[in-house]
This record gives structure tokens, sequence and C-alpha cells, in this order.
């Protein structure tokens, strides 16, 4: 009996609880609809709603914003990263509303210039005029093929430079400086054949055929689709690469690990000796191979710089102050704001003017105290920029399962390879 | 006979080492640095770091007000779907009404209906109601579920007539036959629809993500989220909120448990 009054009143409680929920509720999402933009007296504060995740943007930045522009109301919030991030976006998108005034993006920022009408054109308020501030292949990754429409002003890049280790490769007796390696170690080719050299003195290796073979197509100027959007992904640019991969496979220089611990573990007992990793991946080694510290360098890469990540911001058509929200964009990616982004994450800015400031020395013992800004520096200058398309993905998930199966698998490299480009062309006439 | 139970032991026995390990593992990392977790090969004793990760988390997400919308979520949502799904079962399953047969198919038709599909029309609905960033968005599309209402249904299906039809007679309204009849006999079913409602809300990760707008109003999975940066992270820190996180359920299910049991049996004796 007992028991059934309490449930009684629990369920009053909650339908009570529903039915004020909503009433407190109400004004939320209709923030403002009763002042419209007129000329923005002093007086009343604009609301900017801005998303971001950790890491893309430093929260003093944010804080450094709200105090430049006083008229301004900036509601940053901090959703969480990756694909849910862009979850989050895509059906607010598809749903036609809710959204916020500024967005932060990935490196997917290309995959949304299709919806290029949803976003602001920057290039309407001013971005012409701080263009020449940034790198220049990073800039057009958020400008459609014309260039007359530029979704996202950039944040930062992700070079994707050697990372090794100095004392094993001078053990190999192999080039082992920054400056030897970039000299004498130019090409794919030069690359392997060190490897080989190295795998015979030390015993270790390089990372998996898989990663291999995503950074030599990260080097290329072409993808897997051309402009008109027509298949490439079987021609020779991109079987050179899968060859290339099979043939370190072959020769034993590659490290077969499943899983980021194993890649750890590997990397703090030394059977790792290089890897290609972007710029972000000095955190990475830092805290996943602790044992190791002093005896790593990084260097300018062979083959080519590819860039892995990087992010934009960019305004939703939707906001009732394009040109405000633009000023606060303008701000955040100053040069000087990505400085400290920098500082903060470790995300390399896209601003080539600072690069050689002495603020951004980053000189860290865990490298043996080389200067890891230089090499990035070096290395943001020369990255090659291929034509992305929407279908990229499904084209690199499936060469790097069936090449991951040539290792796994033991499965014969030539069948294997015309066996997926058999699936990935029955999968994009679906 | 004892060779039998040996043997039955030693198979339970290592079933709870693999289920517990996980756990056990997150207190481990919980209470370790990040270089500990990587470290080869990893440790797998407790370290003295709990307070730092602990005090880490507090800084970076405001944990206790996310774990009081959570709270406040689940137990809303609970009551409601115990309730309408418990009352709609047993009205499927005891009355016949004209079209309930069809009614009931179509209802368990919608089951076929993948989540992912009706992510983009929910969303249209809730902006067009204007619900958006409210939990009105979250609790009240949840109210009833076809699978509650059909597991009741299948429960309340064995409750005999003549139980209903002696209360009828007795003078109860049909509104009494559900509240003081079925309910009593139907709590083991609705034990099993609450605990997973329950963690079924507590762990919703992808409705809340593209509903909410506001952070203060996130809940605890997508709080959770805001410790991970892109790409490095101190995952002790991860680990003790994720930690944190799941405490309460745990506490919740113990004590919830042992009461849903001791309604199992009851139901028992009396039929």
């Amino acid at each position: 009996m007992k028991l059934k009054n309490m449930s009684s009143i629990l369920l009053a409680l909650c339908l009570a609880l529903v039915v004020s929920a909503c009433g407190q509720n109400d004004p939320a999402p209709s923030s403002n609809p009763s002042s419209p933009a007129n000329e923005s007296g002093s007086n009343d504060k604009i609301t900017l709603k801005m998303w971001y995740w950790n890491g893309a943007i430093s929260d003093s930045t944010i804080e450094a914003a709200k105090t430049k522009f006083p008229n301004i109301d900036l509601q940053a919030e901090k959703l969480p990263s990756g694909g849910d991030f862009l979850t989050k976006l895509t059906t607010t998108l598809s749903g036609g509303g809710g959204g916020p005034d500024i967005v932060t993006m990935d490196s997917w920022i290309s995959t949304m210039l299709t919806y290029n009408d949803k976003f602001v054109n920057m290039y309407d308020y001013g971005a012409r005029d701080i263009q020449s501030q940034y790198l220049d292949w990073k800039w057009k990754i958020g400008a459609t093929e014309d260039d007359s429409y530029l979704i996202g002003l950039p944040i930062d890049v992700a070079p994707v430079v050697l990372y090794y280790r100095a004392d094993l490769f001078k053990e190999a007796g192999v080039a082992s400086t920054p400056e030897e390696i970039k000299a004498q170690v130019k090409t794919i080719d030069d690359y392997l054949a060190l490897l080989k050299q190295v795998k015979e003195k030390t015993g270790s290796q390089s990372g998996t055929l898989v990663d291999l073979f995503r950074s030599i197509m990260g080097q290329s100027s072409e993808n897997y689709f051309d402009l008109e959007g027509n298949y490439i992904g079987d021609k020779e640019h991109v079987k050179a690469a899968w060859d290339a991969s099979v043939k370190a496979y072959q020769e034993g220089v590659t490290f077969p690990y499943t899983s980021d611990s194993e890649k750890n573990a590997a990397m703090n007992n030394g059977k790792i000796s290089s890897f290609t990793g972007a710029s972000w991946a000095v955190g990475d080694v830092i805290s996943g191979a602790p044992d190791t510290s002093g005896k790593w360098n990084i260097a300018y890469p062979p083959g080519g710089v590819g860039n892995q990540g990087g992010s934009a911001m960019g305004i939703l058509k939707s906001t009732k102050y394009p040109k405000e929200a633009f000023e606060v964009v303008k701000f955040l990616v100053s040069p000087e704001n990505l400085l400290a982004g920098y500082k903060e994450f470790g995300n390399y800015p896209s601003t080539p003017e600072i690069y050689d400031k002495p603020e951004m020395v980053n000189e860290s013992e865990f490298f043996g105290g080389q200067n890891l800004s230089s090499v990035f520096g070096e290395a943001a200058k020369d990255v090659q920029n291929a034509h992305k398309d929407s279908r990229d993905e499904l084209v690199i998930n499936a060469l790097s399962a069936a090449l991951g199966s040539v290792d796994a698998q033991k499965k014969d490299p030539e069948q294997t390879w015309i066996e997926a480009q058999k699936q990935i062309k029955r999968q994009l006439e679906r | 006979m004892t060779g039998k139970k040996i043997f039955v032991h030693t198979f339970l026995l290592i079933g709870v080492i693999f289920s517990i390990f996980p756990f056990y593992w997150l207190v481990v990392m919980s209470t370790n640095e990040t270089s500990a977790i990587f470290s080869f090969p990893p440790r797998l004793t407790f370290g003295s770091y709990f307070l730092t990760n602990y005090n880490n988390v507090m800084e970076n997400i405001n944990f206790y007000r996310a774990l009081l919308n959570t709270v406040m979520i689940a137990v809303v949502s609970t009551t409601l779907q115990l309730f309408f799904n418990s009352l709609t079962g047993f009205t499927f399953s005891k009355f016949k009404f004209p079209g309930s047969k069809a009614l009931f198919y179509i209802m368990m038709a919608t089951m076929m209906i993948p989540g992912q599909m009706l992510l983009v029309p929910q969303f249209i609905i809730i902006k067009e109601l204007d619900w958006l960033g409210s939990y009105k968005a979250l609790i009240i599309p949840g109210m009833a579920t076809a699978f509650g209402i059909f597991w009741i249904r299948q429960y309340a299906l064995a409750i005999h007539d003549e139980l209903l039809e002696a209360a009828t007679i007795d003078g109860s309204s049909k509104f009494g036959l559900y509240w003081r009849v079925a309910l009593p006999i139907l709590r083991p079913a609705l034990a099993f629809l609450g605990i997973t409602t329950f963690m079924g809300v507590w762990e919703d990760y992808l409705w809340p993500l593209i509903v909410l707008t506001d952070t203060s109003k996130f809940t605890l999975m997508l709080t959770l989220q805001q410790l991970k940066s892109v790409h490095t992270g101190d995952y002790a820190m991860v680990m003790t909120g994720t930690l944190l996180a799941t405490l309460p359920l745990i506490l919740f299910f113990l004590v919830v448990s042992r009461q849903f049991i001791a309604g199992i049996m009851d139901g028992a004796v009396k039929s």
C-alpha cells in the first residue's frame, strides 16, 4: 500500500516537473525575435552563439574576444569533438535551424562546400583583405573551386613530418640529423632503403604498411577523384603508393600494430624507430613512449609533405549579424591568437608570418632539445593540396582494409588490389 | 557432486573475472597518471593520483551540474515510461476495442525502423515545436516506447480474466483495474523495464547531443566528451570522469535490483 502511494506521488511529481520545465525553457530557443538587427546602438548587446570543441581554439582567446567586443555577448559552446560534432552540425543544417552563428569546422570543411548556401560568403565581408596572411593551400580548402565563395577562415594546419629515433638511426649508420635526412632522404625509395638498413642494424621498424600508404597518398597532388568527380583511385599514382607500401612490408620494415596501445608499447620499447605523423602527434609520442625521452627527432619528410587535419571557422547564413560575426572570427583566427593556440595545444598556426617569431620556438626535451617549430614551419609551406571529394573516405577505408589484409591475412597483393578496386567501383555505383 | 561443483565454480569465476576486469582497469587508470596507462607492460595496480585526476575533471567540466541534469531526466523519463507503457500494454492485452489488433501491429512495426533514420525527421518536429535546447525534447518523445508496451503486454496476458472480473464486480473502475490489480502483478516486468530505461537514458548520447544547445544543460555523457580534445588527451582524467559517471548507475542498480528481486518473489507466492 505504502509503495503504491509513493509511486503515485512520484508520478504526479514527474508530470509537474515536465510541465514546469516546459514553461521555463520556452524563451530560450527563440532568443530575441523582437529585436531585429537594427544599427547596433551602443547600449543593446547582440548575442552571438559559437560552436567549438576542446582544443580547437584557446579558451583564453575566447575570453580576449569577449573583452575586445564589449557589445557582443559571445556564447561559446564547447561541444564533443570529432564525428559527434559533425553529426550535430549536419543534422542541424538539414533540419534547417537551431544552429549557432559561428561554427568551427575540422578538416571535413571541404565536404561542407556542398552546402555553401548555408554559410555566409566571407568574401563579402572583407576576407580578401586578410588572405595574404594565411597559407594559400590552407585558405583554398575553405573556398569553392572558382574561389568566389569562402565558408571558413583558417585556424591551424597539421603538416606531416618524419618522426624518428635519432639514436637508433645513428647506430644504424644512416642519415640521423634533421639536416642530413632532408638532404639525403628525399624520396620514398630513399626512405625505404634507409628503413631496410635500420632494420638490419637495430631490428627496429616503421609504422604499418597502411600508415605508409596513407602517408604517401597524403603527399600526392591527386587524390581519388578528379575535378569532375570521376574516380581516379585505380590510376597510376594510387597503384604506385600501394606498391611502395607492399614493398616496405615485404622487406620487413613495417610494424603491424593493430591498436594505439600496441603502437605505444612498440614505440616505448624501441621496436618502432620512425613513422610519419602530423604535427599533433608530438603529444602522442610524449605520452605514449615515456621511456624514450630525449631520443626522438623530427625531420622534413621524405617524398613531400602531406597534411592531416587542421580546422577553420565559418559563419552560418541563419545568423542575424554576419558583419559582427565576421569581425569576431577574424579576431579569433588572427596570427597572434593562433600563437596562443600553438602554445596551449600544439595546433600549428596557418599564418606563416609568425613562424620565425621568437615566441614560436618550441624546444622540447623529449626531442633532445630540438626546435620543433622550424621543421613544422618549413613543412607547412610545402603541403600538397589534392582535390577532396566527399567519397574519399569510402575509398581510403576500402583500400586501407585491403592493404591491411595483405599483412594480417597474408593475401596476395596484386589479387587484393584488383578485388579492392572491384569492390570500390561497386560501392560507388550505388 | 563436488567435482561438478568445482567445475561450475571455476567456470563462473572465469566469467566474473572477465566481466569485472574492464571495470577494475578503469579504476586503476583513474588512480594513475596518463603515462602509466601507456607504459609497457601496463600497470595493473592502484596509483595515488586519484585526487589530482578528480580535481582535473572538476576544473574542466561542471560535473555535478551534469549529474543533476542526468538524474532529473532519467528519473522523470523512467517514471513516465513505466506509467504509459504499462497502461498501454495492459490495455492492449486485456481490452478488446475496434482496431485494437491493427493498432498493436502498427505500433510493433515502428520497431523495425532504425533509429538513425528518424534522427532528422524527429529533429525537424522538435524544431517546429520550438523545443530545441529544452529537456522536453529529451523526455516527451520517449514517454512511451513500442518495446516497452510490447514487453508489458506479453506479461499482462498472464493476468487471469477472473481477477479483473471480480474487481469489476466489486465496483472497480477501468483505471482502478490497472492501478489496483494489474500494477502489483506487473511489478517484476516493470522492474526490468525500469532498469533498462534508466540505463538507456543515462547512457543516451546521440539524441541529447543533437537537441541540446546549451552547455549548462548537457547530460553526463555529453559533458564527459568535453574532456576529450581532438588529438592529445589526458586519459587518466577522462577515465576518472567516466568512473564518476558510472558509479551512480551502479549504485542505482544495486539498490533497486534488490527491491525488484523481492518483488519477483512476492508475485511468485501470490499466484
